[in-house]
């Protein structure tokens, strides 16, 4: 167990190596905050719109004065690149270790957040994550990671039950479901999720379609949608898939009731707008999301844009949440050292944030009252569409048929291509 | 229809086997260049994909000729696991400077024909993917009229049949198998450059394709170009009536076995001639 | 004489690492050093000694971090004695594949494209089997400080348990290259028919090459599992990671004794000096992995080694 003193000391060491005289005559003290995300590799897009939301969010938190209660500390961020890779990851909590941070922010990615946490964990430093959903991390013990944001069943559980309320509430006569999902880790388990749960809402699985991540055609599966006469198709698959089975059901004209992705690869994606233009339209998908009824929400959004030219996504929004749950904490907290930091982080109540749900950590650091929210594609927006409390858009459901939608755009769009 | 796609990448593949005797692991790193050229001439110039063909094929060619030159010249009489090795290397740098310089995430390029479709029957082609469809059956044919008739074609094969011979009878090698290198290189080149109206641009998207056009070439027998035509279509088919019986990664089992097989019963291919190991 | 002293100050230096540096990031760096510098030896059985080069060793360094996880997650049994099953499980798989691989005669780029897919087909098969965890993986449960069970809460030991692997192993691959099996490996790897002209059988002698070299690699798999305690089937099985098994045998000197150790140590040190310096192109390290396997392979056929061993 780190003592104070010794925290001090490393810290001392760590700060005069890193700045050299020049903190020491730096007035307001500094507290040192860490952060590991992949900045390259596979989730470097993810990675470094976390990155740029705690930027975001320390930046402002300074230009406000700091941490009042430590006389207006203020926050220095060391970010650490993990390269999306395990190994990597390991190495930078070491380093963060070393430079004697506070608390640990990150890593995005669920196969990150497994060697992070456990680290955090063996070095005892508070440890708060961002996206991570994967429901396990949060299942093993540990004291020192908190995460705020819904788990991967949370999401899934929420999702199916506002899909209930939807076609409930709109006379929606919706019975068979085709889930088409990538027989990896986040398809396969999201697809176990829910076609356990759909039969509560009165829906049928009727068919489950696996496919590799990495085809370079899904012209077949596409096929089996269209025999299985689908209501409703899930893909629960990442990315390129997701917009390559979308663009396959344009080109094939399969239609159904609804489209619907909980933590879909190309859900609530303002690229996958500006890739596909009005394909993407009326698509579904229960995700993490904002508050629209949020003040602030909106200055935020363009506080970000202006910063980095980058429409608004959830990556970076729940990463610049995470800078301002730790603010809050530092503040109960009253000094910058790890076990009061976590004390302070356990006892978080956070209410009214841009995220639609209140912050409460349990006994395993999971925000046992976050929610994801369903959105749909409306020309070219992404709008909230339940549940009601923060809806701002009426669902269009069922989907128009393609053919009289590619009719509609055709005479609009001319060759169009995106970066 | 990915078929035809498979075979030009495994056309490639082939030619720079049957002439160097040497696997190219870089090759899907090469199609991943071109992909991104071509995503970039059209982003920046408004260039059309298949117009900017022109432009694509003749650079992958000059830069195939001159990473052989450059890069595996120099390692053409050491062991054969040297070669891999340095086509191994090449893949590393290719790849990882593509991540740097494009960034992990996958692009899209969309054209006004992109959701095009014929209707056949009751089914719905599309427009690009029988446009590559066509393209690597078109440039395939032309490959194998240069082999058959020009000289640089005869040299080509003379290389690859004995390449000491070649040598004594005035054939310039090192040039040859640079034109062979650069050959192979703007066939798949060509291949990426007609994928992208339909699929994305990813610095790893190579792959996707390689992995499958490796299974071509052994099926039809490294360096044979008739065998890469055929075991590209066969692939191809299988894989879509695969698609329909075997869900995703059993069909990706069931080729890595086949392909085990061949490689241990067969390793000239279906239509290799079987010469001593 | 000199070198005895010289490789005794060495050994001192890494016995008394831990107690000196104060830094985790070192001894993690440390560790990972060593960690390569293992599996990289058990490559360099097969392919630098025996001259067979896999590109799928992956395959045996997943057999071994997943049986001793599954034992472990699914019996209780201590990975200590998890990571033998995982190399005897790795022994009989190696066995197949090389049978298969060596009666059918196939050498060179051929062998290295057949282990290749071999692994791939594990990963997919992993990738699939829900007892194994399927793509999720395998999360090791963690007990604490834990030393029956291989779990440490302290790093330091897993520094000690990865040196005294690697001194093991580089031990044996030295005992092996004076032993009448080492020299005929390397006959088998410079000359087969010659080998065989000589009444070396090249197929035992490449099959137990295998062997040895699966069993390394195995053991390998089970530090990685427990000291990151999480396998998926890409970490496990993947092609990235054949790749990097061989990467540091290869640069450091294939065939050599200490060819794996020298490798991990250049490529280690050079991939933290690129990750510090030029933050901005955090994945030019890789890069420049390519650029030194190429420029290793044209200019140091014989790796780092060759630069003061002659041939």
């Amino acid at each position: 167990m780190t003592t104070r003193r010794q925290f001090l000391t490393i810290a001392t060491m760590a700060t005069t190596a890193l700045g050299g005289p020049r903190l020491l005559r730096a007035q307001p003290k500094e507290i040192l905050v860490g952060e590991t995300h992949p900045l390259t590799g596979g989730f470097a897009r993810e990675g470094n719109f976390g990155k740029q939301g705690i930027e975001l969010a320390v930046n402002e938190i300074n230009a406000a004065g700091g941490i009042k209660s430590m006389g207006g500390a203020r926050l220095k961020l060391m970010v650490l690149d993990n390269e999306s890779k395990p190994p990597v990851a390991i190495s930078t909590m070491e380093r963060l270790k070393d430079a004697g941070v506070v608390a640990v922010l990150g890593p995005y990615a669920s196969g990150l957040a497994f060697v992070t946490t456990q680290e955090a964990e063996k070095y005892r430093i508070p440890h708060l994550l961002d996206v991570a959903i994967a429901d396990q991390i949060t299942e093993r013990g540990f004291t020192y990671t908190f995460r705020f944001s819904p788990t991967a069943g949370m999401g899934a559980r929420q999702t199916v039950e506002y899909l209930g309320g939807l076609t409930r509430d709109m006379k929606l006569p919706f019975k068979r479901v085709v889930i088409i999902h990538e027989d990896g880790l986040f398809g396969k388990s999201t697809a176990d999720t829910l076609q356990r749960l759909l039969p509560t809402i009165g829906m049928e699985v009727v068919e489950r379609i696996p496919h590799n991540a990495g085809a370079p055609s899904l012209s077949n599966e596409v096929l089996k949608i269209k025999a299985a006469k689908a209501d409703v198709v899930i893909p629960s698959t990442y990315y390129p898939a997701h917009s390559l089975i979308i663009r396959t059901m344009a080109e094939q004209r399969v239609d159904t009731g609804a489209i619907v992705s909980v933590y879909g690869g190309a859900g609530s994606q303002y690229r996958f707008i500006k890739d596909v233009g009005k394909l993407a339209d009326h698509m579904l998908d229960g995700n993490h999301w904002y508050n629209p009824k949020h003040p602030r929400i909106k200055s935020v959004i363009a506080a970000f844009d202006k910063a980095y030219q980058q429409p608004f996504a959830y990556e970076w929004m729940l990463a610049y949440q995470s800078a301002w749950v730790l603010k809050d904490a530092l503040e109960r907290a009253g000094g910058a050292d790890r076990e009061r930091l976590r004390d302070a982080l356990a006892r978080t109540n956070l209410k009214d944030q841009i995220v639609p749900y209140p912050i409460v950590f349990d006994d395993h650091g999971q925000n046992t009252q976050a929610r994801a929210l369903l959105m749909q594609v409306q020309s070219g927006t992404i709008a909230v569409v339940y549940p009601s409390d923060v809806a701002e858009a009426k669902a269009i459901l069922p989907v128009p048929a393609w053919e009289k939608r590619m009719r509609l755009s055709r005479s609009s769009s001319p060759a169009s291509s995106t970066g | 229809m990915v078929g035809g796609l498979y075979a030009l990448i495994a056309l490639g593949l082939t030619l720079i086997f049957g002439v160097m005797k040497i696997i190219n692991f870089a090759h899907g790193s090469l199609m991943m260049l071109a992909m991104y050229a071509t995503f970039w001439l059209a982003t920046t110039f408004h260039l059309d994909p298949y117009l900017s063909l022109a432009v694509t094929v003749p650079a992958a060619f000059v830069f195939g000729y001159a990473v052989q030159r450059g890069v595996i010249a120099p390692v053409l009489n050491a062991p054969e696991h040297n070669q891999l090795l340095m086509t191994l290397g090449l893949a590393l740098v290719l790849d990882n400077l593509a991540l740097v310089v494009f960034k992990a995430d996958p692009r899209t390029l969309l054209t006004a024909y992109s959701q095009s479709t014929l209707p056949i029957g009751p089914l719905r082609l599309n427009l690009p993917r029988l446009l590559a469809f066509a393209g690597a059956v078109v440039i395939t044919a032309l490959l194998a009229v240069v082999l058959k008739t020009t000289d640089i074609g005869k040299a080509l094969r003379a290389a690859a049949e004995e390449r000491d011979g070649a040598a004594l009878v005035g054939i310039p090698v090192p040039r040859v198998y640079a034109v062979a290198f650069g050959l192979g290189t703007a066939c798949v080149a060509a291949a990426g450059t007609m994928a992208v109206p339909f699929f994305y641009v990813s610095p790893d998207v190579g792959n996707v394709f390689v992995i499958t056009a490796f299974v071509v070439v052994v099926l039809g027998g490294l360096g044979s170009f008739p065998g890469a035509l055929l075991g590209g279509l066969l692939v191809g088919v299988v894989e879509s009536l695969g698609g329909l019986y075997l869900h995703g990664s059993l069909a990706q089992i069931a080729i890595f076995a086949l392909f085990i097989l061949i490689l241990l019963v067969r390793p000239d291919g279906i239509l290799g001639t079987p010469h001593a190991a | 004489m000199l070198r005895k002293a010289g490789l005794a100050a060495l050994l001192g230096a890494a016995v008394a690492a831990p107690a000196v540096i104060r830094s985790e990031y070192l001894i993690g760096t440390l560790i990972l050093i060593y960690f390569f510098a293992f599996v990289g030896q058990g490559w360099n059985v097969l392919g630098g000694y025996a001259g067979q080069f896999s590109f799928g060793h992956a395959l045996f360094f997943g057999i071994g971090a997943y049986t001793s996880s599954l034992a472990f997650i699914k019996w209780g049994v201590s990975p200590w004695l998890g990571m033998w099953l995982g190399a005897a499980v790795a022994v009989a798989v190696s066995v197949v594949t090389g049978h298969l691989s060596f009666r059918y005669g196939l050498r060179g780029a051929y062998f290295a494209l057949v282990m290749l897919a071999f692994a791939e087909i594990f990963r997919v098969a992993a990738t699939n089997w829900e007892w194994v965890g399927a793509s999720f993986g395998l999360l090791v449960p963690l007990r604490g400080n834990a030393p029956m069970l291989f779990q440490f809460a302290v790093k330091r030991w897993f520094y000690y348990v990865i040196l005294a692997m690697l001194l093991m192993a580089t031990a044996g691959v030295a005992r092996l290259q004076r032993s009448r099996l080492g020299y005929e490996m390397v006959a088998v790897r410079e000359n087969e028919a010659a080998a065989a002209a000589l009444g070396i059988d090249a197929y035992r002698v490449k099959l137990i090459a295998m062997a040895l070299s699966a069993g390394i690699t195995a053991l390998g798999g089970t530090f990685y599992a427990q000291y990151f305690s999480y396998v998926d089937p890409t970490i496990g099985f993947g092609s990235a990671n054949s790749i990097e098994i061989l990467l540091r045998p290869i640069i450091g000197g294939a065939g050599t004794i200490w060819g794996p150790l020298l490798g991990s140590v250049v490529l280690g040190v050079l991939g933290e000096i690129t990750r510090g310096f030029v933050k901005a192109y955090a994945g030019l390290h890789l890069v420049l992995y390519g650029v030194i396997l190429m420029v290793a392979v044209v200019f140091l056929p014989h790796g780092v080694m060759g630069l003061w061993r002659r041939h």
